[in-house]
C-alpha cells in the first residue's frame, strides 16, 4: 500500500505540473475573457465588487474630504473667476460647432475620424496584483464595449479594454503599456510631429514616445494627443504633455518622455471610448461576434 | 459541516483585496514600493493550522482553488497564483506535523509562505516575461513591504480566528 501512496502523489504532481504549464500557455496565447466560464466567473466577483468598493471608496474619502474643506474658500474665490472666462467660451465653443456643421454638410462630410460615441462607466476593482497594472469597470460586452477600446477620464486617455465579459471588463492602464500596445499620436497643433507611444518607464512615471519624423521641433511642453491613424482610437484624445526630449540609443529618431495628463493612481469614473468612424480592429471582432451569436442560435 | 463557511469567508478576502490598495495613506503609496495582499494565502494558512485534521486538506484545496480565482481575476496569465499557494501551503502541511500550535509558529510559518509565495510569483513572472526587474530591486521594493503588511495582516486577525477556527475544529469532531 505505501508504494501505491507514493506513486499517487506522483501522478497527482506530474498531473498537476502539466495542468499549470496549459494553463499558463493557453493564457498567453488566447485573451482569457473569451471563454464563457472566465467571463462567468469574473462577472460574478465583480458584481460583489460593484457592491463593495463604492461604499468603500466612501468611507476612505471621508478622511480626504476633512482635508479638503480647508482649501474650498481660496478654490472657490479661483474658480469664480474663472467661471466667467467659460460663460464666454462656451458661447464660442456652440457657434463654432455650429458653423463647422453647416460646413460639413456643404461638402457631404459628415464622419470624422474624431468622432466617438462615449459609454459612461465606474471602476469596481484595481488589481491587487501591482504588476498588472489593471482595473475592471462595470459595463461589459452587453453595453457594446469591446476590447482595445480606449479609456479616458476627463483628464485624458487613461488605458484600453484588454478583455471584456458580458457585464464587466479589464482596463489596461497606461503604466502598464509596453510595445505589444502601442498608441499612435501626434503633437497638437502641429500634424509634421508623430510617432509611437511605445511603453512606459514605471521610474520616471512617463510614457516614452518614439518620434517617426525627423522634423526638429518636438519641444518640451508640447501637448501630445492621439492621432486616430492607429485605427483603433478616435483622434483627439489628450495623452500627455512632453517633459524631456533625447535623442535614441543610435542618434537617429527623437525620443520624448510624456507625463500623463490623466491621474493613474486614483481614477473612477471613466469614458470606454468607441469611434463613430470604420475601425478595422473593432469592426471586424464585432462582426465576428454577431456571426458566432448567429451561429449558436442556429 | 463548519468547513462551508471557509470558501465563503475566502470569497469576502477575495472580493476585499481589490480594495485593500485603497486602505493604505497616498503618502505610502506614491513611492514605488508594491504592497500586495495575499490575504486568501494567510487565511488559508489558518485553515491549514487551527482547522485542518492530520487527515484533511481543506486549507490547502481551498488555498489552490482560490489562487486559481485570484489568477482570474486580477492577472492576465492563470496557474501563477494556483502554483505559488498551492507549492507553498503544501510546504506547511509538510512542515505541521513536527511543529506545535502557537503564535510564533504562526508567525513564522507566515513569513515562510509569503516569502517563498513571492519568490515564486518573481521567477514565474519573470520566465514568462511579464516583468524585468533585477533581484535587488524586487526585494527592495516589493518582497519586503509585501511580507511586513502581510504579517501585520496576520496579526490583525489571528486573535480572532485563531479561536473561531479552533472552535468549529472542536465542534466538527463532535459530530463525529
Amino acid at each position: 500500500m505505501p508504494s501505491f501512496f507514493r506513486r499517487r502523489k506522483l501522478i497527482v504532481l506530474f498531473t498537476s505540473i502539466i495542468l499549470i504549464v496549459v494553463l499558463i500557455g493557453y493564457s498567453m496565447r488566447a485573451d482569457e475573457q473569451s471563454n464563457i466560464g472566465a467571463q462567468f466567473v469574473s462577472d460574478t466577483v465583480g458584481f460583489f465588487q460593484n457592491i463593495v468598493y463604492q461604499p468603500v471608496n466612501l468611507v476612505i474619502g471621508f478622511f480626504d474630504n476633512v482635508k479638503d474643506i480647508r482649501d474650498v474658500y481660496n478654490q472657490n474665490e479661483v474658480l469664480k473667476e474663472e467661471l466667467q472666462d467659460y460663460k464666454t467660451l462656451a458661447f464660442q465653443v456652440n457657434e463654432l460647432k455650429k458653423e463647422n456643421e453647416e460646413l460639413r454638410s456643404i461638402v457631404n462630410f459628415d464622419e470624422m475620424i474624431s468622432d466617438y460615441t462615449p459609454i459612461k462607466a465606474t471602476v469596481i476593482s484595481r488589481s491587487p496584483e501591482q504588476w498588472f497594472d489593471q482595473v475592471k469597470i462595470n459595463k461589459g460586452r452587453k453595453h457594446g464595449v469591446e476590447p482595445n477600446m480606449a479609456i479616458s477620464t476627463a483628464d485624458g486617455m487613461v488605458g484600453k479594454v484588454i478583455g471584456a465579459s458580458q457585464l464587466t471588463s479589464t482596463v489596461q492602464l497606461l503604466s502598464g503599456f509596453d510595445v505589444d500596445n502601442r498608441i499612435s499620436v501626434v503633437v497638437d497643433n502641429n500634424e509634421d510631429i508623430f510617432g509611437l507611444i511605445e511603453g512606459y518607464d514605471s521610474e520616471s512615471k512617463t510614457l516614452l514616445f518614439r518620434e517617426m519624423t525627423d522634423s526638429g521641433e518636438l519641444e518640451v511642453g508640447q501637448t501630445v494627443i492621439s492621432s486616430g491613424m492607429g485605427g483603433v482610437f478616435p483622434r483627439g484624445l489628450l495623452i500627455g504633455e512632453v517633459t524631456s526630449v533625447e535623442l535614441d540609443q543610435y542618434g537617429l529618431t527623437r525620443t520624448a518622455r510624456i507625463k500623463p495628463a490623466a491621474d493613474l493612481l486614483n481614477i473612477n469614473h471613466v469614458m470606454v471610448i468607441d469611434r463613430d468612424i470604420y475601425s478595422p480592429v473593432l469592426d471586424q471582432q464585432s462582426e465576428q461576434n454577431q456571426a458566432q451569436l448567429e451561429e449558436e442560435e442556429e | 459541516m463548519k468547513s462551508l463557511y471557509l470558501p465563503l469567508i475566502l470569497f469576502i478576502l477575495l472580493v476585499f483585496e481589490s480594495t485593500a490598495v485603497r486602505f493604505l495613506p497616498e503618502s505610502i503609496m506614491s513611492n514605488n514600493l508594491f504592497y500586495i495582499p495575499h490575504w486568501i494565502l494567510i487565511f488559508s494558512l489558518l485553515i491549514l493550522l487551527f482547522y485542518d485534521q492530520a487527515h484533511t486538506y481543506h486549507g490547502l484545496i481551498n488555498g489552490i482553488v482560490f489562487g486559481l480565482l485570484v489568477d482570474l481575476v486580477y492577472t492576465d496569465l492563470l496557474g501563477i497564483y494556483f502554483l505559488a499557494y498551492g507549492v507553498s501551503l503544501y510546504l506547511v502541511h509538510l512542515f505541521k506535523k513536527v511543529l506545535q500550535q502557537n503564535f510564533f509558529v504562526t508567525l513564522l510559518l507566515g513569513l515562510v509562505v509569503i516569502v517563498s509565495v513571492e519568490f515564486i510569483l518573481f521567477t514565474l513572472y519573470t520566465i514568462v516575461g511579464q516583468i524585468d526587474m533585477a533581484m535587488n530591486e524586487f526585494i527592495q521594493d516589493r518582497l519586503i513591504p509585501t511580507t511586513l503588511i502581510n504579517l501585520l495582516f496576520l496579526l490583525i486577525i489571528y486573535p480572532f480566528f485563531s479561536k473561531l477556527l479552533l472552535k468549529w475544529q472542536e465542534q466538527d469532531l463532535q459530530i463525529k
